[in-house]
């Protein structure tokens, strides 16, 4: 069978439409060209003719054109819908009308630099054009180092890259800042949070030191769908953005299946797991020779799957190659040979968990089968965008887990389908990151009186950098004034300054295999907790707080750890707030302390003990929206009952508050008081989890009266009897809650 | 943006209760010009047995082969200019400064002049920086200890930071380090500066600043202008600039000696020879060399074998077989010899059968021999 006659045979499979919530098809949509402006040099023009493009499409178009006119922009378009041309035209045509222009590449990761850099490669081979195209970041040999920086007109790179090793050494560097003629910043939409505020700040730093030299690069970003694409590169660029959004690109009739597995317990409201499903279809498609590509969420459930499926496939000799998982850290040679494959055909399968989210071009495949809500609208939409050729239908099948985001996401597809996907938010000024960039922003350059970081003033943090004894005022000049090398000491995924690193000790080799930020660690890397790596379990043999080390160990067991977490908050200051206080929003002080874990066995969630913790309370300062309730507007209810209702409304709020702020699930912590000190009454905290705050709580302040209309909706729109994840939670209560609520609008409509 | 700012700094600096730094002095010289020092030293200065007078006047082809840059016949001691920087920090980025550059060069061919220059605050260093340059434009040679890769590069980038052009570019550099690495590094191991002038020179420095003060040094000073710690780090820069001549002049006589008391250092002359192509110069020191070293003999068995001086190759590897040194080496290049020059490829045959039967009498299988061996069978034929 081909797709078109799968889904016709699908549509009459009872057992399967049974399961279906939602089937969402998109018509098909024709190409839209435009020719390649005049403005262009005929050999680029050439060249890509010889590679069989001789129409641009529409928005590849007015990306050039508006390059041309001087403008930033910023490029919003699916996957597969040739974006890479929108920078890679602007970019050589400057270089073959100047030889002297220069132009940086940022890409969020090192894979995918390669990616563009080999595409790079052929053209300019093609079109014999001496530009050279190097990449420099931590892999680049010491002795290609020179060679680059004086003589290559695009430099790839990354932002860590960026930030400690050209930024500060920006001397070596001066053909490329004199000339610089572009930024070109890929994958706009991963530098959101804490990744994108320091991003910011580099780029802050960059357009400084260009002014040193002279030069006003114009920015081109290139953006997966977000909902705000020109609001976050303004952010994130500091500069006026014209945003191009009119794919021109084709594509085939795409259909977009939600499925939730059926339930096998109705007591318990068990459902049929995600991953048997999500495997008999993916078996199913490939057996008819669909080409699919298979998303799930951990390494485990990836091997699993790869496992089933290369079984079902196999020939007489074994593994016949058809199906491939997909990892990230593969190298450029192996990635390529499944492109190739899934090209050619010789490969019909690929499982994957996140990896190929982001741009790696492995060609259109048929049909995408998702295991569990990838979390975010923008990821699914991703994921989905694997799928689909440029004629001919296409599918994506998101099968629903167990997870109280699923569940709701497949039982309210309009949700999905009608509002837009996530916002893009940072917060540059977030004084523990702004602190540590002006810092390097003073190393890079000094400071002279008068001047301005980011349009502020900064002359008493400038004072205040003195007295910390990292700079001197002499003349007018703040200059230096340490042996430091303050980028060493950012981590540009975090906020704080205080990883932990997470060694592994399996092997006698001591092997660093990842990092983890210091509030979080208590949680996860206690002593003896069973702790998750890439879909692998360990346990924490050892936990060096001083030192900042967690050692673990590979294990294979049958049960996961949880901590118990006491969380405190204290608000430090109020910053803005209504009249009557229902809501407001400020900066607090939130200490944590774990003391004791439990054993669950991971099947049954039974519980097999619990174990002792011993570790310091952790401060954290940060910012925090908080709700209060009048305690008269409830009469009829107890401490107690009062207590439930504020438990169940918080764990609403924990899968309502991501959902409206459109971030991740993560970023945000619930904490709720039946008397808090502050306020003295019943009081719901939400707070951004990460040190200085990053945006959040400003924006739920100003989102309130959403945020509680969606909690009711949830409510009021689970099917459970009492208390189910999804809503309020095994703490909570229904009605308890709806009552809390009620008091809210009561609230509110007595402000109008 | 950020709102009170000065209480949440207040929060953030609650921890830091550092002193109030005392006043700067206002120094009574001039602002923004930077301190500097000359002093002058006697040609018969001397250490070691080395004196400043050994490098006046360096050979240029011995200078040539200990630096590896070409230098033209007529060089002469005096375009040389000796450098040397005491800096804020490791790296070369664009925060690390050079408060203190020291230098020194004949003059007149009477004397040896050092100066330095030193910012006592930061305001100073365009001074520093254009003052240095003045003088570098004198010279044509910089000669430095570890400055192609560290003190050259840095002051480059004071240079663009402070938006002068330098002349650094243009003028030839000779790295003593890398010099002092082909000579002694076989010999003495670490060729640090500090232990070139113990080993070599016989000097010693009581009370010197360990290097890792220095940028400490160097930020108090510029709060309270306490000369007591500073005299000491101009001191010990001043030592670097008297050493690198000392040291120089030293490396030279050992080349032009050829002739050393160690068999290690005729050796590492011997090879730097072969790499300039000075091919008398490097067979004296090797054949001097190769009466107690393995690996002179080898190497020497090689330069004979490039020049077609076969009986000599083969006597010297015929002595290593005979020896045991050189592992299995000796055995392949007569093999070779026997094969190809010699055309008797039955004894090549018999030498690389006896050198497999004693290692198989060991336990040690060879992948080079047996190939050797197997290939080498056919001639057997006969002899079996």
């Amino acid at each position: 069978m081909n797709l078109t006659q799968w889904l016709e045979s699908a549509r009459f499979n009872r057992e399967f439409m049974a399961n279906v919530t939602h089937w969402h098809v998109t018509p098909p949509k024709a190409a839209q060209f435009a020719p390649f402006p005049d403005s262009l040099d005929p050999r680029l023009v050439k060249v890509y003719a010889k590679r069989g493009v001789t129409q641009l499409y529409t928005h590849q178009h007015d990306a050039v054109e508006a390059v041309a006119a001087g403008k930033n922009i910023v490029v919003v378009t699916p996957t597969a819908s040739g974006k890479t041309l929108c920078y890679n035209l602007p970019v050589l045509d400057a270089i073959l009308k100047d030889p002297a222009a220069r132009a940086i590449y940022l890409f969020p990761t090192k894979a995918l630099s390669a990616d563009q850099v080999s595409e790079l490669y052929e053209v300019i081979e093609q079109a014999d054009i001496a530009i050279k195209t190097y990449t420099y970041d931590g892999d680049t040999p010491a002795a290609a180092r020179k060679a680059i920086r004086q003589a290559g007109h695009i430099v790839v790179t990354n932002p860590d890259m960026l930030h400690s090793g050209i930024l500060p050494h920006h001397t070596k560097w001066i053909q490329l800042f004199e000339n610089l003629r572009y930024i070109v910043i890929d994958e706009l939409h991963m530098y959101r949070g804490v990744f994108g505020s320091h991003l910011c700040n580099i780029l802050r730093r960059l357009k400084r030191i260009c002014e040193f030299y002279g030069s006003h690069p114009q920015f081109i970003c290139c953006s997966a769908t977000i909902a705000n694409p020109e609001e976050l590169a303004h952010a994130i660029c500091d500069c006026p953005m014209t945003l191009i959004d009119n794919n021109g690109a084709p594509s085939g009739e795409k259909h977009f299946i939600f499925y939730n597995p059926p339930v096998i317990n109705r007591q318990l409201g068990i459902r049929k797991g995600a991953l048997g499903e999500t495997r008999a279809i993916a078996e199913d498609l490939i057996q008819n020779h669909i080409s699919t590509i298979v998303f799930a969420r951990s390494r485990i459930q990836v091997e699993v799957l790869v496992n089933h499926l290369k079984q079902i496939t196999a020939g007489r000799l074994g593994d016949s190659g058809l199906v491939r998982g997909y990892r990230s850290g593969y190298l450029a040679s192996q990635r390529r040979q499944i492109e190739q494959g899934l090209r050619s055909g010789r490969i019909l399968g690929v499982v994957s968990t996140n990896a190929l989210e982001l741009g790696i071009d492995i060609g259109s495949l048929e049909a995408c089968v998702i295991c569990g809500y990838p979390g975010t609208i923008s990821g699914t939409w991703q994921q989905a965008g694997r799928a689909g050729r440029r004629q001919g239908a296409s599918l994506t099948v998101m099968v629903a887990n167990s997870s109280p985001l699923s569940q709701y996401i497949i039982a309210h597809p309009e949700y999905f389908f009608e509002r837009s996907p996530e916002h893009g938010l940072i917060y540059p000024d977030n004084l523990y990151i702004l602190l540590n960039h002006l810092k390097c922003a003073a190393y890079e350059l000094p400071f002279a009186d008068g001047d301005t970081y980011a349009g502020q003033d900064i002359k008493e943090i400038l004072g205040y950098l003195e007295e910390s004894g990292v700079l001197r005022h002499a003349g007018s000049t703040w200059h230096w004034s340490a042996e430091d090398f303050p980028a060493s000491e950012i981590d540009l995924r975090s906020a704080s300054n205080e990883n932990f690193l997470i060694i592994d000790i399996t092997h006698n080799d001591r092997k660093v295999i990842g990092e983890m930020d210091r509030f979080t660690v208590p949680m996860l890397l206690h002593e003896h907790a069973i702790y998750m790596h890439e879909g692998r379990q360990y346990q924490v043999e050892e936990l060096d707080f001083p030192n900042k080390k967690a050692y673990i160990r590979s294990v294979d067991v049958d049960y996961y750890t949880d901590a118990n977490l006491e969380v405190n908050l204290r608000v430090l200051d109020v910053l803005d707030e209504d009249k009557d206080e229902t809501r407001s929003w400020g900066e607090v002080l939130v200490t944590s302390l774990v003391t004791m874990f439990k054993k669950m066995k991971l099947d049954t969630g039974e519980n097999l003990g619990s174990g002792n913790v011993n570790l310091p309370e952790l401060e954290m300062h940060t910012t925090a929206y908080w709700a209060c309730f009048e305690p008269e507007l409830y009469p009829d209810l107890t401490q107690e009952q009062l207590q439930q209702a504020l438990l169940g409304a918080s764990n609403v709020l924990g899968i309502v508050a991501p959902m409206t702020l459109m971030c991740d699930p993560k970023d945000i912590s619930v904490l709720c008081q039946v008397r808090a000190p502050f306020t003295g009454k019943p009081t719901i905290y939400l707070y951004d989890g990460y040190p200085g705050g990053i945006g959040f709580s400003e924006k739920l302040f100003h989102l309130h009266d959403h945020l509680w209309q969606q909690a009711a909706s949830v409510i009021g729109g689970c099917d459970c009897l009492n208390g189910c994840p999804s809503c309020v939670g095994p703490d909570g209560d229904k009605r308890l809650t709806l009552r809390l609520l009620e008091g809210l609008r009561h609230d509110s409509k007595s402000k109008e | 943006m950020i709102r009170n700012l000065k209480s949440k700094l207040d929060a953030l600096r609650a921890e830091q209760q550092a002193p109030k730094p005392p006043q700067p002095q206002s120094c009574p010289e001039q602002e923004g010009i930077c301190r500097f020092e000359r002093f002058c030293y006697p040609l018969t200065k001397a250490a070691g047995g080395a004196s400043l007078q050994w490098a006046l006047d360096p050979d240029p082809q011995l200078l040539s082969c200990l630096t590896q840059t070409s230098l033209p016949p007529d060089f002469d001691g005096h375009r040389l200019l000796y450098l040397d920087t005491e800096t804020t920090g490791l790296s070369t980025g664009t925060g690390t400064l050079a408060f203190l550059v020291g230098i020194g060069y004949y003059e007149d061919s009477s004397q040896y002049v050092v100066e330095q220059y030193l910012m006592e605050d930061y305001d100073q260093e365009p001074d520093l920086l254009s003052r240095l340059l003045t003088t570098l434009k004198r010279f044509d040679t910089l000669v430095t200890y570890n400055g192609k890769s560290f003190d050259v590069p840095l002051l480059e980038v004071r240079y663009v930071m402070n938006r002068l052009h330098s002349q650094l570019r243009q003028m030839t550099q000779l790295d003593l380090l890398h010099a002092a690495r082909r000579l002694y590094k076989r010999r003495i191991g670490s060729c640090t500066l500090g232990n070139m002038e113990r080993t070599l020179l016989g000097i010693e420095r009581p009370d010197d600043i360990p290097g890792a003060e220095i940028p400490e040094c160097f930020f108090a000073y510029v709060k309270d202008h306490d000369p007591k710690r500073m005299n000491i780090v101009l001191k010990h820069n001043r030592q670097d600039i008297l050493s690198m001549p000392l040291l120089l002049g030293r490396m030279l006589h050992t080349l032009q000696c050829r002739a050393s008391e160690y068999p290690e250092d005729d050796y590492s002359c011997g090879r730097l020879f072969l790499r300039s192509h000075q091919w008398d110069w490097a067979e004296a020191c090797l054949r001097r060399a190769s009466s107690s070293l393995p690996e002179a003999r080898w190497e020497l068995a090689a330069y004979y074998k490039r020049q077609r001086r076969w009986d000599e190759a083969e006597a010297l590897w015929l002595s290593m077989v005979e020896a045991s040194e050189g592992g299995t080496g000796p055995y392949h290049e007569l093999a070779k010899y026997y094969e190809h020059v010699l055309r008797q490829p039955v004894r090549a045959y018999r030498l690389i059968a006896r050198l497999r039967a004693s290692l198989s009498k060991w336990g040690v299988r060879d992948q080079e021999v047996e190939k050797r061996y197997h290939r080498l069978k056919k001639y057997a034929q006969g002899d079996e």
